[in-house]
């Protein structure tokens, strides 16, 4: 129960970072907004990482840090800033489940270049999120 | 006869805007998924997940700042309200990945992530109080964010 507790507050902690970040885009750039929300997140990260992980943080490799450089490069100056995009073009609530949808494109991606198998649920699940999709971004501003 | 054209400009500026925005939330898309990728084919137990947060935040935001430091600028008199919405913004989204990882390592991940998959529902809700009178949330957007939940929940369960 208090999993399930937690991954409500996890969900809505996306869902209202992406609604401030709406409103911070009548005032602010996307580039500059996007360095800043990075800037506050990276803080807030290694600030508990300090407090709770030293040790772990201390013991890291190479290959760690530079595996999950590669990771923080797609997830942010390219996700962050794309999904930020979107959102100024979009709207939050067009945009939202159009980048909701990564993990189809996980999935896509494993099947193409891992040779991960596409079974009858991952194609159910994918044609609910096409049209999820397709119905959200076609819908009037 | 007349033919009002007056509105097809402004017609096609809102849909190449449209266009664009779906390019870039798809492109956005594939990056987080990209990502998700690697992670599950290469990183399961290099680092603490929160530690691996820390080090990819690290990494973005240094990668961000060198590439955009030009092209860095405010709007209007408002800068100082902006820069607090995305900060707050900023330690939410990291909050959100602390707590779903706090919320992996306590339950299931066949019941955590679907939950997790709800929060496009959140942000329509969250939109629906704070941005009244900025933007409008449909049946149809809500419709769509469902079909798209649902479809993720198929993905991340089966």
């Amino acid at each position: 129960m208090i999993a399930i507790a937690l991954a409500v507050l996890a969900a809505s902690s996306w869902g209202l970072s992406a609604v401030l970040v709406r409103r911070g885009l009548r005032d602010l750039s996307t580039s500059a907004g996007t360095l800043i929300s990075l800037t506050s997140g990276f803080l807030f990260t290694t600030a508990l990482v300090v407090a709770l992980q030293l040790d772990a943080l201390l013991a890291v490799s190479l290959k760690a840090i530079l595996l999950f450089g590669v990771i923080g490069i797609l997830n942010f100056p390219i996700g962050r800033f794309f999904n930020y995009m979107a959102i100024g073009r979009l709207g939050v609530g067009r945009s939202t489940p159009l980048l909701a949808s990564s993990p189809l494109c996980a999935v896509l991606i494993a099947v193409f270049l891992t040779g991960e198998h596409l079974t009858l649920a991952t194609g159910a699940g994918i044609a609910l999120i096409l049209g999820g999709v397709l119905v959200t971004i076609t819908a009037p501003k | 006869m007349t033919t009002d054209t007056s509105t097809a400009p402004a017609e096609g500026s809102s849909r190449r805007n449209t266009l664009t925005g779906v390019a870039f939330g798809l492109a956005a898309a594939i990056s987080y998924g990209s990502a998700q990728v690697i992670t599950r084919q290469s990183l399961g137990d290099l680092a603490p997940p929160l530690v691996g947060s820390a080090i990819a935040l690290f990494w973005g935001t240094l990668g961000f700042a060198l590439l955009s430091a030009r092209s860095l600028g405010g709007r209007g008199e408002h800068l100082w309200r902006g820069v607090a919405f995305f900060a707050t913004g900023g330690v939410f989204s990291a909050m959100g990945v602390l707590l779903m990882f706090f919320a992996l390592g306590r339950g299931q991940v066949v019941v955590i992530s679907p939950v997790l998959a709800t929060n496009p529902l959140f942000t329509l809700l969250f939109a629906a109080i704070l941005l009244r009178g900025v933007e409008r949330i449909t049946p149809r957007i809500l419709v769509g964010a469902l079909l798209v939940v649902s479809g993720v929940t198929v993905l991340s369960v089966f």
